[in-house]
């Protein structure tokens, strides 16, 4: 089928403000996006950006605005998103354009940082690994699947409005380790996420959760984060 | 191949009081939350008793007088009652307005002390002023009210 891809372009060295171009292609209805837009860079216009590695849904790297969505451009099929054969096809929203479809992640993951995304234990390390119930390791176990691609963040109002807010991603991140039953410092993460520019910023949207391409519940984290913050209590 | 179980359920641990600033914010997010849920149904009751008991076409300065017990009568229970119900959406929607436009203040001009802490200064002062009208309008005697019905 022919499918029209409107991307929006912008290169840094010649160009003022982003601008609108138009490719029509030829793909497979069950071709992904990511395949369009590789048919556009290697066959039509080789000065298209984009950032991708896996292709498979793993790495994270290529989140885009997919018709005003954000999405990882190899989940999403051309046959689901096609409009009246066009799909336009944006940068995520929030963080500074880098060229074309590439941002610069810098910011998202000064965020990741800040909410110390590793586990602290500093009792002394047990002969193997150190064990917890089925149950503890059940309580995080949505938030262990984010493959940190800030789709989430970058669909976020709150986020688009104040870059400081700390974006549901990092609170995702967060939220793996503080209901971790073997982690020591989730004390600490909580007291990051309670000030100003945390979870408070969070007007329960559901962008995020809407967003998220590995279907985590991302508000419902931000609400258990918010929950033991309430009643100081990890549970 | 052995498994041991460590423990069974769910770890449950408690962390220190919060402090200060993530204090004041906690309290406002929950404020937001409980406000909001009482003014659907204020807003709600309030439509009902102005529009269906009162009736749209009955709603007139007289009728409101009647109410709030400013006919120049010795107040009735229903008229204390009738200014409690207005006193607490009143005190609630200002609250909840103001904290809002804190909010939205912060997302957009957080980064910009000057502008923010003047936006802040006009809200309160608007907050401020909305109080006192509502005290005057709670407080006002039967024959003060009556007069400003009547004017
Ligand atoms: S639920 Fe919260 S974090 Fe998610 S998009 Fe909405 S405001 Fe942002
Ligand atoms: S929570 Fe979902 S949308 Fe957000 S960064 Fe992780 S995988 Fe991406
Ligand atoms: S390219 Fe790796 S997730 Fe899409």
């Amino acid at each position: 089928m022919k499918v029209t891809l409107k991307i929006k372009r912008f290169n840094p060295e010649v160009d003022k403000k982003p601008h609108w171009e138009s490719y029509t292609v030829d793909v497979e209805p069950t071709d992904r996006v990511l395949d369009a837009l590789h048919e556009v860079k290697w066959s039509i216009d080789g000065t298209l950006a984009l950032r991708r590695s896996c292709a498979h849904g793993i790495c994270g790297s290529d989140a885009m605005r997919i018709n005003g969505r954000n999405m990882l451009a190899c989940k999403a099929l051309v046959k689901d998103v096609a409009k009246d054969g066009v799909i336009t096809v944006e940068p995520i929203l929030g963080l500074p354009v880098v060229k074309d479809l590439i941002v610069d992640m810098a910011p998202f993951f000064a965020h990741y940082r800040a909410i110390m995304p590793y586990l602290v234990n500093n009792d002394p390390p047990p002969e193997r690994e150190r064990l917890q119930s089925p149950e503890d390791r059940a309580r995080y176990d949505d938030t262990t699947k984010c493959i940190l691609c800030a789709c989430c963040t970058t669909s976020c109002p709150s986020f688009w409005a104040r870059g400081e807010y700390v974006g549901p991603a990092a609170i995702v991140q967060a939220h793996r380790f503080i209901f971790d039953s073997r982690d020591q410092a989730a004390e600490e993460r909580l007291r990051i996420l309670s000030e100003p520019d945390g979870v408070w910023r969070c007007r329960t949207v559901f962008n995020c959760t809407e967003a998220c391409p590995r279907g985590i519940q991302v508000t419902k984290a931000i609400g258990e984060v918010k929950e033991a913050l309430r009643t100081g209590v990890i549970r | 191949m052995t498994t041991t179980t460590l423990t069974q359920g769910r770890t449950v641990r408690t962390i220190q009081p919060l402090q200060g600033k993530a204090r004041f914010e906690r309290a406002m997010w929950l404020f937001m939350r409980y406000s909001g849920l009482a003014l659907v149904f204020l807003a709600l009751s309030h439509f009902w008793v102005q529009h269906l008991l009162i009736g749209t076409h009955a709603i007139t300065t007289a009728q409101t007088v009647v109410f709030w017990g400013a006919q120049g009568q010795p107040i009735t229970l229903g008229n204390v009652l009738f200014r409690l119900y207005y006193a607490v959406m009143l005190v609630l929607a200002v609250g909840h307005g103001i904290n809002g436009v804190r909010q939205v203040a912060y997302d957009y001009f957080g980064h910009r002390p000057a502008i923010y802490k003047g936006l802040m200064a006009v809200v309160t002062t608007i907050a401020a002023l909305i109080s006192l009208g509502g005290l005057v309008a709670l407080a006002l005697g039967a024959q003060a009210s009556s007069e400003v019905a009547m004017r």
